[in-house]
């Protein structure tokens, strides 16, 4: 409440909010991909590194400031780019990529404390992007459990259906999932789309 | 209309003679009613008798019941650690303004402290927290 008033505040007297932008979703859907298109494309760094092995952002990811422009409308984001949530995390899925076990053990005690700081940030952001992997079924505990807790705080949300680039990728079902919220399909790896979610994030969110 | 005593209930039509005389139980004072229903009185009556008993029984039922099986309710873990580097993250528990509970193994419990002075809003794990280790 103290959030929109200060929003509202500021808007009146012709200021335009920072607004603190939270990156969710599952683990790989990558997020941290789109995190870094969007600094790539706006502040010329990238903001953390992208792994195929789950669970790669352990921590909180934060780039300030970050100006986002579209046909001429601007607005500045505080970037934060969240650890992969997930109901279950096991050090023996990390192996399969080569790891070694006391690597892995650790790797899934980080993730498991990552998905506790991503949960307890959901109180400090101001809009969420959801990003789901368009190959994978939308319909799990996870994403259902996000979304409804986010609607229930009262979070603007856009979903965002990554990876339409794969093969065997079907955005339109994650789409039909969750039919009320904003919805746009992209490809953060290859930057397709990613002009349709600015538009969507100044016009949207903003 | 019909009386009745005061000491022992018995009811008494309004020309009977124990009226005047007093009832057999000895008791003088008799409680007029206006529109006694004898029938009605006593099924009242037979109503609050079997509801007595059966609150009784039931009273009787659940003590017995918590001294043969005390049972502990323990249900606020929002993270299971099923064995070292497989934890199971109960999303909803975690979302909810609960503090937060690590489980490490069955029956051992590591309640996280700072959430629980804050109303869950708090709620950040450190590494070792998710270990099998005695307090320091």
């Amino acid at each position: 409440m103290l959030k929109r008033f200060k929003r509202f505040i500021l808007r009146l007297f012709g200021k335009k909010p920072e607004i603190r932008l939270g990156i969710y979703g599952p683990p790989n859907t990558g997020k941290t991909t789109l995190a870094n298109r969007i600094c790539l494309d706006f502040t010329g760094e990238e903001l953390g590194t992208v792994s195929e092995v789950p669970h790669e952002t352990r921590e909180v990811q934060k780039k300030e400031r970050v100006v986002i422009e579209h046909n001429g409308k601007r607005m500045t984001i505080n970037l934060l780019d969240m650890p992969g949530i997930s109901t279950k995390v096991d050090y023996k899925e990390f192996m399969k990529f080569g790891m070694k076990k006391k690597d892995a053990m650790l790797r899934s005690k980080e993730a498991t404390r990552g998905i506790v700081e991503a949960i307890k940030w959901l109180d400090n952001v101001d809009a969420c992007l959801v990003v789901f992997d368009s190959t994978k079924n939308p319909y799990t505990q996870v994403n259902v459990t996000i979304l409804g807790n986010l609607e229930a705080k009262g979070i603007p949300i856009i979903v965002v259906a990554n990876k339409i680039d794969l093969k065997g990728a079907e955005p339109e079902k994650i789409r039909d999932a969750f039919p009320q919220y904003h919805f746009v399909e992209i490809s953060a790896k290859e930057g397709k789309n990613v002009d349709k979610l600015y538009k969507e994030i100044i016009e949207k969110l903003g | 209309m019909p009386h009745k005593c005061m000491k022992c209930g018995k009811i008494y039509g309004d020309d009977a003679e124990e009226i005047l005389g007093g009832c057999e139980c000895g008791s003088n004072l008799f409680l007029y009613r206006d529109k006694f229903d004898e029938k009605e009185e006593l099924e009242k009556e037979r109503k609050e008798v079997v509801e007595g008993i059966t609150e009784f029984i039931a009273n009787l039922k659940r003590d017995v019941k918590a001294r043969i099986r005390p049972k502990v309710e323990f249900d606020l873990e929002s993270i299971r650690v099923l064995e070292e580097g497989v934890y199971e993250i109960d999303l909803g528990k975690l979302l909810k303004d609960i503090p937060l509970v690590v489980e490490i193994k069955e029956g051992k419990y590591r309640i996280h402290l700072a959430s629980l002075f804050t109303k869950g809003k708090e709620k950040s794990i450190s590494i070792k927290d998710l270990e099998d280790r005695d307090e320091e």
